[in-house]
């Protein structure tokens, strides 16, 4: 099916979504190098692999050799492919996708993050998933706790930094409103701090305390602001076992629009200069840096664990994979596409789990397909030898001042 | 013809918390998904759309504003006028009567000025304490004057936007209480600029605490924009197409009752949006902590020389 046409300007435009839909449709590579990229201006985009401008036309190979594997948490989380499903809470979505998202990781041995506001029942069954305390610590107790993989301290996310969750009253519906314990119709906006973390030392403690109550490993997620390197350092210092960092141009359920289109660095940016930090300070080996925000791509990707990065975390692309047409809805609970409308006792209609499930799966195993062609490309055998090989990169029409910061080199 | 910075997205937004579309009027709007905004999706107009504004994270609380005390407020002129908000409206005669007589009395309620140039309509008089008018008009008016032609009675100087600031400096000797950056004077200069380089020429000088600066004119697209001129070093941010735009003008056929009520109600969006970019930065007050903290933003893909001008560090630093 043909996309329709996109009036305004939008960064998730057709050839990225068409791109997603042949991975999630034959979970095979359409190509090695992103050509989307030449449809939009991230820094991102004018980062470039050496490689790529040696052989821009290479095709992808049916048999790539190199490693995706990898592993978060001081090695104690193994992984098959370095993505990470980012944390979408059930209640933004409408319960199916959270399910199909959780099935993904158990299948293909990656991980999704469950996002604020308690478990499906379907999902509770999975076993890859990590859990969100989040500040309203919707849906949380010692069972869900001790559920999934490792805990998700939710600080911030990059559509909007400084500002809690926001789940509208129209999406509030008798399942949300027990699964939350709220009223039903109302806004349910979360805080926009947790109030018993003002630090970076409560911030450490209640590490130790979710670290003695389950014995899971705790990542942290922040939006990326301003201060990232001495917030990922702090993070870092402070116990945890990763940062998830989301960047600028990130997805959410809701937001105000002020505050997404205002505040946040992209994540090219935040990955490099806080990889950098976090070496500088002893800090790096084994501590895990997810990032997210905008991530479009295996060749993002690939990117992205070169600037800095041990994994990445895809939100939107999960979704597109799953039929998402970016109307920017999802905050009204009619999703065209059914993935975010709000969640009814007998709902009219209701998408295919098992489709759905399998076209995630398809996304991940094409995406990974894509990413091993890259390897392969740029000579480099494994994920794990990929991370901060910022010299494998080169900078067309990005200035010398960020290249600098980012630690690439000028074309 | 509206000029190329008025995309849909922008005008929509204001005329959704104008009520003049929509069916939430007053609120800031909801969105979802990725930003389509500037500088790496929509193209960036204007120097300040390559600042991004702070988020707190771990190392220090954001404040909540919908059950958190956010103010706003600022104080003008030595702490004689108090205004709700940073924000002046700047009324042109060529809207229409009825919205301009509408707008004087939505500024004078919600209690930000109102800017009436030369024009002050009859029966107006009464809102003086909340107006800015130009030298000469009756009532009790704070008055504003160019440059050339400053008299006895005016308060507040008006300039262009430029990067020089000739024949300021024996205005200043005078002892005027505000200097304002008038748009529609010309200059040559982007807004963000010239008020940045005022803000830092009157504390080199050590009156920056004496002079209040307002800036502003029809670039003004709305709170993102009043927010970012605030943190440069405006005390006061004058918007004037955006007001116009968002109750619907040209082309709104509402009476004076209507016009007034989406001024109010987009002034109480424009107050709670800022208060939420506020809270989000962890900031607590406009007047003490945002005036001049040009700390709270970060330039992405400034060149070094603007960066300069505006004091703002690159990002990631």
């Amino acid at each position: 099916m043909k996309v329709p046409r996109q009036t305004e300007p939008e960064f998730w435009n057709v050839e990225r979504i068409e791109h997603i839909r042949h991975l999630a449709r034959y979970g095979k590579p359409l190509w090695v190098w992103d050509r989307a990229k030449q449809t939009s201006n991230r820094i991102l985009d004018r980062i470039r692999f050496r490689a790529e401008l040696e052989d821009p036309g290479l095709n992808p190979s049916p048999n790539p050799s190199a490693d995706t594997s990898t592993s978060m948490a001081y090695d104690r989380i193994q992984m098959t492919t370095p993505l990470y499903l980012g944390d979408m809470s059930f209640g933004a979505l409408s319960g199916i996708p959270n399910i199909a998202l959780a099935r993904t990781a158990d299948i293909t041995g990656i991980v999704t993050g469950t996002g604020e506001g308690g478990l499906h029942p379907e999902v509770r069954k999975c076993r890859r998933i990590t859990v969100q305390w989040a500040s309203a610590r919707f849906g949380v107790d010692i069972d869900v706790l001790n559920t999934g993989l490792g805990i998700v301290i939710k600080i911030g996310q990059g559509a909007k930094p400084g500002i809690g969750g926001h789940l509208p009253g129209v999406k509030v519906t008798k399942p949300i409103s027990e699964t939350r314990r709220i009223p039903v119709g109302l806004d349910a906006i979360s805080p926009a701090p947790h109030h018993d973390i003002y630090s970076i030392e409560d911030l450490g403690q209640r590490i130790a305390a979710l670290k003695e109550a389950t014995g899971k490993p705790v990542f942290v997620k922040v939006g990326v602001t301003n201060y990232i390197a001495y917030i990922a350092t702090g993070v870092a210092r402070m116990g945890a076992d990763g940062i998830i960092m989301d960047g600028q141009g990130a997805g959410t359920g809701a937001a105000p629009a002020v505050v997404r289109d205002n505040i946040g660095l992209p994540i090219e940016i935040a990955v490099s200069v806080v990889d950098q930090a976090l070496r500088r300070e002893g800090l790096r080996d084994g501590f895990t840096v997810v990032a997210a925000g905008r991530v479009s791509s295996a060749e993002d990707t690939v990117k992205l664990i070169a600037l800095g990065a041990d994994v990445v975390s895809l939100g939107t692309a999960a979704l597109i994979a799953m039929g998402c047409v970016m109307v920017h809805k999802c905050h009204l609970g009619f999703c065209p596409t059914l993935l975010t409308n709000k969640i009814e006792e007998n709902p009219a209609k209701i998408l295919s789990l098992e489709t759905s499930t399998r076209w995630t799966v398809n996304m991940v195993y094409g995406w990974t397909e894509e990413m091993k062609n890259i390897l392969d490309a740029i000579g480099v055998s494994s994920v794990r030898e990929l991370v901060s090989r910022r010299d494998l990169l080169l900078g067309l029409n990005v200035g010398a001042d960020e290249l600098r910061l980012m630690g690439v080199r000028g074309a | 013809m509206t000029a190329a910075w008025w995309t849909p997205r922008r005008i929509k937004h204001l005329q959704q918390m104008a009520g003049a579309a929509g069916r939430e009027p007053g609120e800031p709007p909801i969105a979802s998904m990725g930003s389509t905004g500037p500088p790496h999706v929509e193209q960036p107009y204007f120097t300040r759309d390559r600042l991004v504004c702070d988020g707190a994270q771990v190392t220090r609380p954001s404040i909540d504003p919908y059950r958190e005390p956010v103010e706003t407020h600022i104080y003008l002129f030595r702490g004689r006028v108090r205004l709700s908000m940073p924000v002046v409206v700047k009324l042109s005669p060529e809207a229409g009567p009825a919205f301009f007589r509408a707008a004087v009395k939505a500024c004078y309620c919600m209690n930000v000025l109102a800017d009436v140039g030369k024009n002050l309509p009859d029966g107006l008089e009464k809102y003086g304490e909340g107006l800015l008018a130009d030298a000469g008009l009756r009532g009790r008016a704070h008055f504003a004057a160019h440059v050339a032609a400053l008299g006895e009675a005016a308060e507040v100087v008006r300039i262009s936007a430029s990067e020089q600031f000739q024949g300021l400096e024996d205005v200043l000797k005078q002892g005027v209480w505000g200097v304002y950056v008038d748009e529609d004077l010309g200059g040559g200069a982007e807004l963000e600029v010239a008020v940045s380089l005022l803000d830092r020429m009157l504390r080199r000088r050590g009156l920056r605490n004496d002079v209040s600066v307002i800036a502003g004119g029809p670039t003004v697209r709305g709170s993102d924009d009043i927010y970012k001129l605030v943190a440069l070093g405006a005390d006061a941010v004058a918007v004037s197409k955006a007001v116009e735009i968002a109750v619907g003008l040209p082309g709104a056929r509402a009476g004076e009752e209507v016009f007034r009520e989406r001024v109010e109600n987009l002034l109480l969006g424009f107050q709670r949006e800022l208060k939420l970019l506020a809270g989000a930065a962890g900031v607590s007050s406009f007047f003490n902590s945002l005036v001049g903290s040009r700390e709270l933003m970060r330039a992405v893909e400034l060149d070094r020389a603007v960066r300069s001008k505006l004091g703002v560090k690159q990002a990631g630093v």
